[in-house]
């Protein structure tokens, strides 16, 4: 282990040094390699250490932040994965980063934003977390994750081993995550209050409208986003299960981040026991994650830049552009490995919301003119310029001193248009 | 705006099932064959049929859609059609009604499916083939291009399944595969061009990037109901460009 350790420390320090990229996933990946028992061993000799683990497909990162604010704010001293590195290379190494070389972790806790198909193999390593914070599922990235019922079926096995010395923290309102929570020992489920539901009929881009029990069609009495809402099966009666909600005022909008700060509310009271008011007090300091409704200022204007990767995040991103004030758009839509291969995701999205609203829309990216293309049928016009430089500036350009311009890119595009943003990188 | 020799022409799209079969942009086909026939003054009503839907409106259908689903989506939709809809859908593809079927449609049309632990789902058999998947291949993913076995045009698209699937004639192909996979990612072989229905494993979707095709089953349909020939006009601003741009980075002439 010790040497497992130092590996991961000296490649860490190495890739630093050499400016190599990606120094979050390939210290882990070697000292992984040097000891494939590496987590499970320091898991074991830190047992005070809470983990909490965070997976989903749209959230992760902004309730990692939240969760880690929180308990910051209330004196504990956290560790997490900021930059996304969200495999199992992602977790070894954070750890040989963090531990000393007798495997001691400093911090009280450890938040771990997961990747989807990573969560189970985490749980190998990590049989008992103190919570498993569970946000959603939607359609993402097919050509990379395969079905959403793929990965609630293996999630509803992984989780079946677990103990009540897990809390799992679900969504009530997605039919999907609150099936796999329901049979567990200790599970906690989390909802937003029902008058922000306030949509009577799903958006196109749904996915989990059948029921996971018997498989009729669900039957929604209200909605708050995609496929989130209650629901109810008029054939085996499955519905939402009882759950906690209240709205959380912060810098963060969008009906989906009451979602994620409902469930770090809920995280931060029952596992770690921080009191209603010193939560809610703490969740009001916090800033956007990067790339998540961060906002920056340039030359008077302002950018906020909205990682949208997935019909179901540009849905939303699209209301929040469509609440701004004739904010100027710049979508950018990549195909790299990060972002899926597959671009077909843009033909689910409502573009067809934007009609008629003052938006001035610039497209961008590898796929710039498939974009277009899409729009073009959406009857929305729009300046393609490929290369995001350009368009970026253009688009700042043509933003009106205190408008805002809105950037919605897929996510190589928004790692690309932040380093331009703020002259370097981030990885 | 284009002149149809046709007073008042309508077209009833059918879209099968979706909610259901609708999980690769699939919604794209039909935005793109709604406006390329409203472009050209035809009215166009589309007919969601999903498995509640009364058996009998599918005989209405001047052209059918259907797309690819994921599995458990499929289990349904493959339980309504072999006790109900499908009997109408075969009639409807044997009498000639234009149609596109898309990946896991496509598969269900043919003789049957085997699947990685060897069970064995019947399909509609109206198409003379027969999918498989094995447990130990991987599943065929990426970008598509294939040659157009009529007109020698390239179509591209995006194809991810894990069936493989043999035509019996495999003169009856839709296309040639230039790059990727295809029906089985060894013959070149890619979909089916049956009577006139295509089955084929492109999403993209195929329709929106290939606006030709969608020109082509507009036109058979209206051939079909009207027994005229007539030629779409559509003027596209950016479908061409960015076909031309996938085929520049795969290495492919157009």
């Amino acid at each position: 282990m010790r040497h497992a350790i130092l590996l991961g420390k000296v490649i860490l320090k190495l890739s630093k040094k050499l400016k190599l990229g990606s120094g979050s996933t390939w210290p882990g990946h070697l000292a992984l390699k040097a000891d494939k028992n590496l987590i499970r061993k320091i898991i074991s000799r830190n047992p005070h250490l809470k983990v909490v683990l965070i997976a989903g497909t749209n959230g992760k990162t902004t309730t990692t932040k939240a969760l880690k604010t929180v308990l910051e704010e209330n004196s504990m001293q956290v560790t997490t994965n900021e930059s996304g590195a969200n495999l199992l290379n992602g977790l070894a190494t954070l750890i040989s980063k963090n531990v000393n070389m007798k495997g001691k972790f400093p911090s009280q806790a450890l938040i771990f934003e997961c990747d989807e198909n990573t969560l189970p193999k985490v749980l190998l390593e990590i049989p008992n977390p103190s919570c498993i914070i569970l946000l959603n599922l939607f359609r993402d990235q097919l050509d990379r994750y395969g079905e959403v019922n793929t990965i609630a079926e293996n999630w509803k096995k992984a989780l079946s081993s677990l103990d009540d010395r897990t809390s799992v923290i679900a969504n009530a309102d997605d039919p999907l995550i609150a099936y796999i929570a329901m049979g567990l020992k200790n599970r906690i489920f989390f909802s937003v209050p029902k008058e922000l539901k306030t949509s009577r009929s799903l958006s196109h881009a749904v996915d989990s409208t059948t029921c996971p029990v018997c498989r009729s069609g669900l039957d929604y009495l209200n909605v708050s986003y995609s496929h989130l809402g209650n629901y109810i099966c008029p054939n085996c009666s499955f519905k939402n299960p009882k759950s906690e909600a209240r709205t959380i005022e912060t810098k963060l909008s969008g009906l989906y981040n009451q979602y994620n700060l409902n469930a770090v509310f809920e995280s931060a009271k029952k596992v770690f026991g921080i009191d209603d008011k010193k939560i809610v007090e703490s969740l009001q300091s916090m800033e956007p994650a990067f790339g998540r409704q961060e906002v920056m200022d340039i030359d008077g204007k302002k950018v906020m830049l909205l990682l949208s990767k997935n019909p179901t995040g540009l849905n939303e991103s699209l209301k929040v552009a469509i609440e701004n004030k004739s904010p100027t758009l710049l979508i950018v839509l990549n195909d790299r490995i990060p972002d899926g291969r597959d671009i077909s995701w843009i033909w689910d999205v409502d573009f067809e919301n934007l009609r008629h609203k003052r938006i001035k829309i610039y497209v961008s990216g590898d796929r710039a003119f498939d974009l277009a293309n899409r729009l073009a049928f959406a009857n929305i016009s729009c300046e393609v310029l490929a290369d995001y430089k350009q368009a970026f500036e253009d688009a700042i350009n043509k933003t009106l001193p205190q408008k805002m311009l809105l950037v919605l890119p897929t996510y190589s595009a928004m790692l690309e248009i932040r380093k331009l943003i703020s002259g370097k990188s981030i990885l | 705006m284009n002149k149809i020799p046709i007073l008042n022409p309508v077209l009833t799209i059918a879209w099968l099932y979706p909610e259901l079969m609708s999980t690769y942009g699939d919604r794209g086909n039909i935005l793109v064959l709604k406006k390329i026939a409203e472009d050209n003054n035809i009215n166009v009503e589309v007919l969601r049929i999903n498995q509640t839907s009364d058996n009998q409106i599918l005989k209405k259908a001047d052209l059918i859609f259907m797309g690819g689903a994921q599995d458990i989506q499929q289990e349904i939709v493959n339980k309504d059609l072999l006790s109900n809809k499908g009997k109408t859908l075969v009639e409807k593809i044997e009498s000639e009604t234009p149609g596109l079927y898309v990946c896991g449609a496509y598969q269900f049309l043919g003789k049957y499916y085997k699947d990685a632990y060897g069970t064995t789902i019947n399909g509609l058999g109206v198409f003379d083939m027969h999918t498989v998947s094995y447990k130990e291949k991987p599943r065929l993913i990426g970008n598509i291009v294939v040659k157009s076995k009529d007109s020698n045009e390239l179509f591209v698209g995006f194809e991810n399944h894990g069936g493989r699937t043999f035509l019996t004639d495999t003169s009856q192909a839709f296309a040639k595969v230039v790059k990727g996979y295809g029906n089985n990612g060894e013959d070149l072989t890619e979909g089916i061009s049956y009577k006139n229905s295509i089955g084929t494993y492109l999403h993209g979707p195929i329709l929106p990037s290939n606006l030709t095709l969608a020109k082509k089953l507009l036109e058979l349909s209206i051939y079909k109901k009207y027994d005229k020939k007539i030629e779409l006009n559509f003027e596209d601003k950016y479908s061409h460009i960015a076909k031309k741009e996938i085929l520049k980075r795969l290495n492919v002439g157009d």
